[in-house]
C-alpha cells in the first residue's frame, strides 16, 4: 500500500515536471515560428548577410573557436533536425571559419550531407566516401548592409557591441568574400566508431610477428600514439579530434560517437524545439569559450 | 572515514528515496566523476589534499545512498594517468591518500563483506609505486567474493590506455585467435571492464561537459548528467536528481537502448564469439588477470 502512495507520488512529480518541459518547448516552439516568419519576409540573400555580420562580430568576442565542429542527432522524434538545419550550421560554420564539421546521425532515416551539397550552388567535392570539401558560398555585399557603423546586424540583439563600433571589423573582413578556405565535412557513420578500432586491431594482429608491431608492444604509449595515426589515416586530411560536440536530443547521450577522439570533446545540448539560427548557434560558441580544458592538470 | 559513510537520513530524505525507489528504473551501473575537488579547496582556504580527503568522504556518502537506492555497480574515476602532470606535492599527496584508504579497506574487511561490497581497481596499476600495487591487490583479493555492490575505482585509468591495453592484449596473448575473430565484441571483453555492464548513468559534478576520457568506449548509450556542484559539496538532493532525470530519460531512451543490446547481442552470435577458440582465449585472459593479481597481492 505505502509502496503504491511512493510511486504515485514519483508519478505526479514525473507529470509535473513533464508538464514544465512541455510549456518550454512550446515557448520554444512559439519563439521559433516568430523567427522563422520575420526571416520568411526577408530575402535570402539578406539574411545570409545579416548572419554573416553578425557571425563575424560574435568571432571577434570569441576566445576561441572549435576546430573540429561535431554534430549528433538523436533518436528523440521531437528534434526535429532535418536538413535545413544542418545546412544552417554548415554555413555558420563557414563563415566563421571553422576547419572541420563531421555529423553523426543515429537515426535510420537520417540527414545525408551528400543530399544537402547537391542541392548547393557553391563548389564541393566528394574527397572519398562520406567525406567532403565544401568551397565558399557566392557572397556579394550591397551598400544596403552598410549601417552608419559600417554593420547591419537587423534582427539580432548581439550580446557584446565590438562590431561596429569603429567599424574595423565589418569594414574590412566581414565584407569581403573571406571564408575561401574550404571546409571539411565528414559524414561519420557507425563503423567509423567502435568497429574502426578492431579493424584497426585486426590488421596489426595480422602482421603480429613484424619487428615493426613488436616494437609497438615493447612500449604501449607507441602503440597508443600508432592506433592514433591509424584512426587519422583512416580519415584521409588532417583529422583533429573533435573540441565541441553539439547534442541534438533531449538527453544528453555520445550514442558511442568516436570513443578514440572524443574524450576531451565539449559536450553540449542543444535544447529541443530551439530554432537553429546564427543567433543560437553563437550562443552555444559563447558557452564553449568559456569551457576551461585543464588537460589533467 | 568508512568506505561507506553510516549516513542518517532525515525524515524527508527517507521519503524522497522511497520515492524515486518506487519510480522504477533504477540504474543498474551509475559512473561518477568526482571534480571540483580542488575548486572546493581553494574556495573553502584549504589544502589541495584537504580538498580530495573531503572528496572521499562525499564518495563514502554516495555509496550508501546507492547501496539503499538498489545501484549494483559504481565506477568511480579516482586518478587519470594525465593527472600525473600535477606538480609532485599533489600527486604524492594523492597517492599518500590512496595508500591510506587502501589499508582502511583491509581494516574494514568484516564491515565490506557485510555490506557485500566488491572492490576492483581498473587502470595501469603498473605505473604505480609498488607497495600501492600490493595493497590494490590485496583489496582486490579479499573482497572478490562479495556480489552486493561493485565498486569499480579508475585509478591510474585513462579510456586511451584501457583500449590500447585491449588491443595489445589481443596481440600478446592471442595466439591462438584467427584474424575473423577479432571485432568489437572480443574488443570489448579484453578491457578492464570485463565482467562489468556498461554504465547506465554517468554523473560529472562541477559544471564541466567532457568526458575527460573515461569509460568513453563504455558509454555508448549512457545518459551524460552534469551538474554545476563541485563534488566536495554534492548532497543527497543532487544525487537524488541526477537519478530522476535518468528514471525520466530512459523512458525515452529506451527503445533505442533496447536496438542497441539486440545488435550486440547479434554481433556476438554472427561472429565467432561464442567459438570454442575464442573462449578458451577469454578464459586464458581470466586465468591470467588472475594470477598477475594474486602475485601482486602476496608480494611485500
Amino acid at each position: 500500500m505505502i509502496d503504491r502512495l511512493y510511486k504515485l507520488i514519483w508519478l505526479a512529480v514525473h507529470i509535473i515536471v513533464s508538464i514544465y518541459e512541455t510549456l518550454c518547448f512550446l515557448y520554444l516552439r512559439f519563439q521559433a515560428l516568430i523567427i522563422w516568419s520575420y526571416d520568411f519576409w526577408q530575402n535570402s540573400a539578406s539574411i545570409t548577410r545579416r548572419d554573416r555580420a553578425y557571425l563575424l562580430g560574435c568571432k571577434a568576442e570569441l576566445t576561441k573557436l572549435p576546430k573540429h565542429l561535431n554534430l549528433i542527432i538523436g533518436p528523440d522524434q521531437l528534434g526535429c533536425v532535418n536538413e535545413s538545419v544542418v545546412t544552417n550550421i554548415l554555413s555558420y560554420a563557414q563563415i566563421l571559419g571553422i576547419d572541420c564539421v563531421s555529423l553523426y546521425d543515429v537515426r535510420s532515416e537520417g540527414v545525408s550531407v551528400k543530399q544537402i551539397f547537391k542541392r548547393r550552388k557553391s563548389y564541393w567535392k566528394e574527397l572519398q566516401h562520406n567525406q567532403f570539401e565544401l568551397g565558399p558560398e557566392e557572397y556579394e555585399s550591397t551598400s544596403k548592409d552598410i549601417n552608419k557603423n559600417g554593420c547591419n546586424v537587423n534582427g539580432y540583439a548581439r550580446n557584446g557591441n565590438i562590431v561596429g563600433e569603429n567599424g574595423s571589423l565589418c569594414n574590412g573582413n566581414a565584407y569581403k568574400n573571406i571564408s575561401s578556405a574550404h571546409m571539411k565535412v565528414y559524414q561519420i557513420s557507425n563503423e567509423d566508431n567502435r568497429p574502426l578500432l578492431a579493424k584497426i586491431c585486426r590488421k596489426l594482429f595480422q602482421q603480429r610477428d613484424t619487428s615493426n608491431v613488436q616494437k609497438l608492444l615493447a612500449d604501449r604509449k607507441q602503440l597508443e600514439q600508432h592506433i592514433s595515426e591509424e584512426l587519422a589515416n583512416h580519415m584521409q586530411w588532417n583529422f583533429v579530434d573533435p573540441d565541441l560536440s553539439i547534442i541534438f536530443n533531449r538527453d544528453t547521450c555520445s550514442f558511442g560517437v568516436l570513443p578514440w577522439q572524443t574524450r576531451f570533446t565539449e559536450f553540449q545540448t542543444f535544447e529541443t524545439g530551439r530554432y537553429m539560427n546564427a543567433e543560437n548557434f553563437a550562443n552555444v560558441l559563447y558557452k564553449y569559450s568559456k569551457c576551461e580544458q585543464r588537460w589533467g592538470k | 572515514m568508512s568506505w561507506v559513510s553510516d549516513y542518517h537520513y532525515k525524515w524527508y530524505e527517507t521519503l524522497a528515496m522511497n520515492v524515486v525507489r518506487a519510480g522504477g528504473y533504477i540504474p543498474r551501473h551509475i559512473a561518477f566523476v568526482m571534480d571540483g575537488n580542488r575548486r572546493y579547496a581553494k574556495s573553502q582556504n584549504l589544502r589541495k589534499i584537504e580538498g580530495h580527503s573531503h572528496g572521499f568522504e562525499k564518495l563514502a556518502n554516495c555509496l550508501r545512498w546507492c547501496l539503499d537506492l538498489g545501484i549494483k555497480e559504481v565506477t568511480t574515476f579516482a586518478f587519470s594517468i594525465e593527472n600525473y602532470k600535477r606538480s609532485e606535492d599533489e600527486v604524492n599527496g594523492l597517492l599518500d591518500l590512496a595508500r591510506e584508504k587502501f589499508q582502511k579497506i583491509l581494516l574494514e574487511e568484516q564491515k565490506l563483506n557485510e555490506h557485500g561490497v566488491r572492490i576492483r581497481v581498473i587502470g595501469n596499476i603498473g605505473l604505480l609505486p609498488e607497495d600501492l600495487q600490493a595493497l590494490i591487490a590485496k583489496a582486490m583479493v579479499i573482497t572478490e567474493q562479495n556480489g552486493k555492490l561493485f565498486l569499480n575505482i579508475a585509478f591510474s585509468y585513462t579510456s586511451r590506455d584501457e583500449m590500447t591495453q585491449a588491443v595489445e592484449t589481443i596481440l600478446k596473448l592471442g595466439d591462438e585467435l584467427e584474424p575473423s575473430d577479432i571485432n568489437e565484441r572480443l574488443l570489448e571483453e579484453c578491457l578492464y571492464t570485463r565482467h562489468t555492464p556498461p554504465p547506465d548513468l554517468l554523473f560529472r559534478t562541477s559544471g564541466e561537459t567532457r568526458i575527460s576520457d573515461f569509460l568513453m568506449w563504455q558509454l555508448s548509450s549512457t545518459i551524460l548528467y552534469f551538474t554545476n556542484i563541485l563534488w566536495p559539496q554534492i548532497n543527497l538532493w543532487n544525487f537524488l536528481s541526477g537519478i530522476f532525470a535518468y528514471q525520466r530519460a530512459n523512458l525515452r531512451l529506451d527503445s533505442f537502448k533496447r536496438q542497441k543490446r539486440l545488435e550486440h547481442a547479434q554481433l556476438a552470435k554472427y561472429s565467432n564469439y561464442y567459438s570454442l577458440r575464442v573462449q578458451r582465449f577469454l578464459q586464458s585472459l581470466d586465468c591470467y588477470r588472475k594470477s598477475v593479481l594474486l602475485s601482486l597481492s602476496t608480494s611485500n
